[in-house]
């Protein structure tokens, strides 16, 4: 390799080279219950993932699901579901 | 950029960039799934807590790579607990918790390696930490079962990440002894393919005397969503 980063682990494993995609969180937000949309340039720059933190990941669930989507730049939710209550949801959303 | 710390791979893609925080692997370990709490309760599970946490994204996967595991959360990002499930006794799990490196993660200077810091002064990128490698997003619609649905590299390893949990509910039975089972879809490893597979996790039966088919559970409309994760060597 004549360019680029590699790392190192304590036991001399290369754990990044200029091969490996990592991820990088662009930004996070809380949810509003109400549909909407949020755009980043930034999304641009890698493959886009997010992540619902501070939401219950369950088969129980009591409350509206946001449903994401993206396109382009631009991140969009709904809430699915025949429950009344909207959960505190923070998106965290990055690229990798 | 005219200043500041970029790190880019082959293809352009960026690595680490001062102005973006990475995930990195702050904790891991190995658990065996063994409670049963109820009787409906078909597969094994067991919890595991942290605290003083950001935005912690955990990954777990069978240590056998043929196991369907899947995981459920209670609702905190700084004090979450996670519910292991695998769809067999005896299994041994490995999880890797991924988080934003905090300063309490750091304690002491090590007088050597690698930091980089955005201008909150918040902690971009620790040389302590093993970064997340994530390999792709995917997204299953309900009601698909046992789907081989991600090929992976062959001779690595990967942990999956639960970002949407959706069920399963078959019934069965008309009149007399009926039944309904519930699935989980949940992921497994095989060699260099990843399957969204199905986990059974409630297991009813008795007497149905008067109505077929039994009540279907949800009303979500969401799909089953895993991040994937390379944890080779982690």
């Amino acid at each position: 390799m004549s360019y680029g980063l590699r790392i190192w682990d304590e036991n001399g494993i290369l754990i990044l080279d200029t091969t490996t995609r990592i991820s990088r969180v662009l930004g996070e937000f809380a949810l509003p219950s109400t549909p909407g949309s949020h755009t980043d340039a930034a999304i641009s720059s890698g493959a886009f993932w997010w992540y619902m933190a501070g939401f219950t990941i369950s088969p129980y669930i009591t409350t509206k699901v946001p449903v994401v989507s993206l396109s382009g730049n631009t991140i969009s939710w709904i809430w699915s579901g025949a429950a009344a209550n909207f959960p505190s949801v923070t998106l965290v959303y990055g690229v990798y | 950029m005219a200043y500041g710390f970029k790190a880019m791979g082959e293809g352009g893609f960026i690595q680490i960039d001062e102005n973006y925080r990475n995930y990195q692997l702050v904790a891991r370990g190995s658990v065996t799934p063994n409670e049963k709490p109820n009787a409906f309760q078909a597969s094994p599970t067991i919890n595991i807590s942290f605290t003083g946490r950001k935005v912690p994204m955990l990954a777990i996967r069978a240590r056998d790579g043929v196991t369907n595991v899947v995981y459920s959360r209670t609702s905190s990002n700084i004090n979450p607990t996670f519910t292991i499930w695998a769809g067999g006794e005896g299994v041994l799990v490995d999880w890797y918790l991924f988080d934003l490196v905090e300063p309490q993660d750091v304690p002491g200077l090590l007088g050597y390696g690698m930091r980089i810091r955005n201008a909150a002064n918040e902690i971009v990128y620790e040389h302590r930490y093993k970064p997340q490698r994530v390999t792709g997003m995917v997204s299953r619609a309900i009601n698909l079962v046992n789907d081989p649905s991600w090929a992976v590299a062959p001779g690595r390893v990967y942990a999956f990440v639960t970002v949407s949990l959706t069920e399963e509910v078959r019934s069965y039975g008309v009149g007399g002894t009926a039944g309904v089972i519930r699935y989980f879809h949940a992921a497994r490893q095989v060699g260099s393919t990843v399957f969204l597979g199905e986990l059974p996790y409630n297991i009813w039966t008795g007497t149905n005397p008067s109505s077929y088919p039994f009540p279907q559970f949800g009303g979500h409309s969401q799909p089953s969503i895993w991040v994937i994760v390379d944890v080779t060597n982690y």
